[in-house]
């Protein structure tokens, strides 16, 4: 795998991985902008998404993506040098209240009026404030266990996350915390 | 420079991310975008309606499936002819609907906004909130 800059700053990076076109991050908003991608999702997923946002138009689906689509990228567009990532960037597990080395984070879609955003942007911590963009996910699931789509993301996190452990991208103080925090799950 | 920022620059692909350039694109472009959007809508309704996969709607506009392909993604600047096509060839109206959209998709005539039933050169209400307008396109003045 290999890395793109997304912010001119170093703060925001993408997972370029091998056999793809283009990084992860990249890739997201070409899909949530394609209608012809996101019918197909929604085909796929109109059991969850009726069931969990009691929608059963593949189409108002897709056009409420592309507009929380908008909103987030306004958002990523808009990152100004001052703005703090961390604020923008929450841990992947809601258990979670400490920091860890190289923790698992996601970034949420704005949401509507109707129901809270299920557009995700996942990523490792890599060090405060600088975020390393593994995927996303439409995510209409209450954990990410339970669909392929997701579990692909976890899996995604979990090999970059390794990647980097493998490579010395990681403090030992840090790491030394990870593990505690591991011993104590 | 942290020794992670190090390792990431040490490892930077060959191809720059395009992200930026085509986020920019996409916010310059919205203006006519929510039509491509809008009329898209409107064709993949009718296809599944008619049950019309994008090989046989290919065939009927005498295109080829890629280029149904693309125009599906929403985001194709269409000329008239292609739409004039695509009319053609799911049998639908689409200029006309897509002339009194209202948020983008799908609303009745009767709430057309106001920026779309105002004679020509008459002057805009200034009073027109960037939600009453498709896609939160605010509508520019007239010069006079």
């Amino acid at each position: 795998m290999t890395f793109d800059k997304i912010l001119d700053d170093k703060r925001l990076w993408a997972v370029k991985y091998d056999g793809e076109k283009a990084n992860c991050f990249d890739q997201l908003f070409s899909s949530w902008y394609d209608m012809n991608w996101l019918r197909s999702f929604f085909q796929e997923n109109l059991a969850d998404l009726s069931s969990y946002f009691h929608i059963t138009d593949v189409y108002e689906a897709v056009m409420e993506t592309i507009d929380e689509a908008k909103m987030l990228e306004c958002v990523m567009m808009d990152i100004t040098p001052d703005a703090n990532l961390d604020l923008l960037f929450k841990h992947l597990e809601n258990s979670r209240f400490s920091e860890m080395t190289l923790g698992r984070e996601k970034a949420y879609g704005a949401g509507g009026d109707r129901h809270q955003s299920w557009l995700r942007i996942y990523a490792i911590k890599i060090e405060p404030g600088v975020y390393l963009v593994t995927g996303g996910a439409i995510k209409l699931t209450a954990t990410m266990e339970e669909r392929p789509h997701t579990m692909e993301e976890l899996a995604k996190l979990e090999r970059v996350r390794n990647y980097l452990l493998d490579n010395g991208v990681y403090d030992l103080d840090g790491f030394n915390d990870y593990i505690e925090n591991e011993q104590g799950n | 420079m942290s020794r992670a920022i190090e390792f990431l620059e040490a490892h930077q692909s060959p191809t720059p991310s395009r992200w930026r350039e085509d986020a920019q694109w996409r916010r310059d472009n919205e203006y006519w975008l929510k039509y491509s959007r809008y009329i898209t809508l409107q064709v993949m309704r009718a296809m599944d309606e008619q049950s019309v996969t994008q090989v046989e709607l290919a065939k009927r506009m005498g295109c080829t499936q890629q280029y149904v392909s693309n125009l599906l993604k929403g985001s194709s600047n269409m000329t008239l002819e292609t739409i004039a096509r695509l009319e053609n060839a799911l049998n639908i109206d689409l200029i006309k609907s897509a002339l009194t959209c209202v948020h983008g998709y799908g609303s009745p005539v009767s709430s057309r906004p106001q920026y779309l039933n105002e004679s020509a050169g008459e002057e805009l209400d200034a009073s027109i909130k960037t939600s009453d307008c498709v896609d939160g396109y605010k509508p520019r003045k007239k010069r006079q």
